[in-house]
């Protein structure tokens, strides 16, 4: 089990070795998110005249946006090691792994996890910063309890992220190029999931569309809980649906991983 | 002339190469076309789901944000086609101190490292973000006089041209900050601003956005022009950032160039 420590120090050291990139990276992404969804539901309630659209008033839609951007943040992993399977598969260097004596899907879910402890450093200080500016809306649910568990759900929800991504980037076993794959699951994991808006707004075909999808899983159900607006049961529920997915996409990513290692040609392509 | 000759000579070859190239990674060529398709879907849907909940926004309603909406996803489909792909390849050029190589050969080194890798895919796609303006102008409901059309098409590829030059001076800081991405992912990150209508941003952030990092221009001044009055100031404003930003990319390119230390760097 050391190295389980060995490999997290070795992903936490080179996510902080261009450390301005790191953080200018992180700070932009967040605050063109957040200002932009700010102005854009600021601009929706003037024009309403209301307080209160869908549940939401503005300070509590920021919160969302806040909890969205970040916590997908910790979802994702950052995409490190992880991302780096096909690259691995294309350039020969799977044959190291192949060699040493750990799993190699193990190593990067270690690599993801180191990534995702960033993850919530970086929610935390965000959230600090954004409260002390801004303060909590008057009808918020916001607690130190539903914080701690939004972090709780991001984290074993990444896990669901890594295996849909492991899954994907395995298709380089069989094809030239899998970014793109990556790039349409991660656009539509943005929509689906809720991201770019509350699946609260979606119309009744779209809650639908994505209710038979993990996509809700993996931003939608991690910051209602953020925000408190899960009860108990639906977490609950949402938990279940969480252990059906993963227990699915385990038995399907150790089928590719099976099958691409015979595939492998050890030389790249 | 000859050299715009010679210039346009060396684009067709470019163009020529890349139709080759993709032909031959076939499943790669279909799949980035249904990529981008995805975007301009999602892209259209936020509108609607949000104009389930609103008359207006900005100032505007829906059949004028979708003209808007085919605007930026116009703007991408142009950089996908011509830039992209060049400014994604340029920080690790500098970093393993490949850019050598264009730099000896006898061209001028940034057209050559911003136009070298045409996607061909891409090119598919801005015919599709074509069909949804096409889609946008018959289902407004007045008409927009042709020359409006032709204007509005002029000042998008003009806003492509101006997002180009905001990337590739962020790109540009690989030089300085050796790393891997410059930080041209900033310029992606930061275009959620120009995906949205200039109108619902207000003081300092709206000012910045029209002017140090003009992200409004890029789609939103163009679909004023078209769907509004013509307004000489605000068609001055974009040509002159345009022109300014284009100087400073030409400057900056040469400073970089000053202090690139090739494969050290």
């Amino acid at each position: 089990m050391k190295w389980i420590k060995m490999v997290a120090a070795m992903e936490l050291k080179k996510s902080l070795t261009y450390r301005v990139h790191f953080w200018v990276q992180f700070v932009g992404h967040v605050g063109a998110e957040l200002l932009v969804a700010y102005f854009l539901w600021k601009a929706v309630f003037e024009t309403r005249n209301t307080t209160s659209i869908g549940g939401f008033s503005l300070l509590t839609m920021t919160y969302y946006y806040l909890f969205s951007a970040c916590s997908l943040r910790i979802v994702r992993g950052g995409e490190g090691e992880a991302g780096y399977i096909s690259t691995d598969i294309y350039d020969g260097s799977l044959t190291r792994y192949l060699l040493y004596p750990l799993p190699f899907l193990g190593f990067k879910y270690v690599a993801h996890l180191a990534q995702q402890g960033i993850g919530i450093l970086q929610l935390l200080l965000v959230f600090l910063f954004v409260s002390t500016v801004i303060g909590f809306p008057n009808e918020s649910s916001i607690s130190l309890f539903t914080l701690m568990a939004g972090i709780a759900t991001s984290l074993f929800v990444g896990y669901l992220y890594y295996l849909l991504q492991v899954c994907i980037e395995m298709v380089a076993f069989w094809q030239d190029v899998v970014w793109n794959l990556m790039a349409m699951f991660r656009m539509t994991t943005i929509f689906f999931g809720g991201a770019v808006l509350p699946l609260a707004f979606f119309p009744d075909w779209g809650r639908t569309v994505a209710h038979f999808t993990p996509f809700p899983l993996l931003i939608s159900y991690p910051v209602k809980t953020f925000l408190g607006q899960i009860t108990l049961f639906e977490w609950l529920e949402s938990f279940a649906l969480f252990i059906g997915w993963v227990l699915f996409l385990t038995l399907l990513s150790r089928w590719i991983w099976t099958r691409g290692v015979k595939q492998y040609s050890g030389v790249g392509i | 002339m000859r050299v715009v000759l010679r210039y346009t000579r060396l684009f067709g070859y470019f163009v020529a190469f890349s139709f080759s190239k993709f032909f031959e990674f076939r499943f790669d060529f279909f799949m980035r076309i249904l990529m981008d398709i995805i975007y301009y879907l999602i892209a259209i849907s936020f509108f609607r789901i949000l104009f389930l909940h609103t008359p207006s926004l900005g100032g505007w309603n829906e059949p004028q944000m979708m003209i808007f909406v085919a605007g930026y996803c116009m703007t991408d489909a142009i950089n996908m086609t011509l830039f992209s792909n060049n400014l994604w390849h340029l920080p690790r050029f500098i970093n393993k101190g490949d850019l050598d190589y264009y730099l000896l050969r006898p061209v001028s080194s940034l057209f050559f490292l911003t136009l070298r890798d045409f996607a061909a895919n891409s090119l598919i796609n801005l015919f599709c973000t074509f069909g949804i303006l096409v889609w946008a102008i018959l289902r407004y409901p007045e008409p927009l006089a042709a020359a409006k059309i032709l204007l509005f098409l002029l000042l998008i590829f003009n806003g492509s041209l101006l997002f180009c030059g905001i990337n590739m001076i962020m790109t540009m800081m690989a030089f300085f900050s050796h790393s891997g991405q410059g930080f041209g992912f900033m310029a992606w990150s930061l275009m959620r601003f120009g995906e949205r209508p200039d109108r619902i941003y207000q003081g300092w952030t709206r000012r910045i956005l029209t002017t140090l990092l003009p992200f409004s221009l890029i789609a939103s001044f163009p679909t004023r022009l078209l769907i509004e009055d013509l307004d000489v100031t605000t068609l001055l404003h974009l040509l002159g950032i345009t022109i300014l930003f284009f100087s400073m990319v030409v400057w900056l390119w040469n400073f970089s160039l000053r202090h690139y230390t090739s494969a050290s760097s």
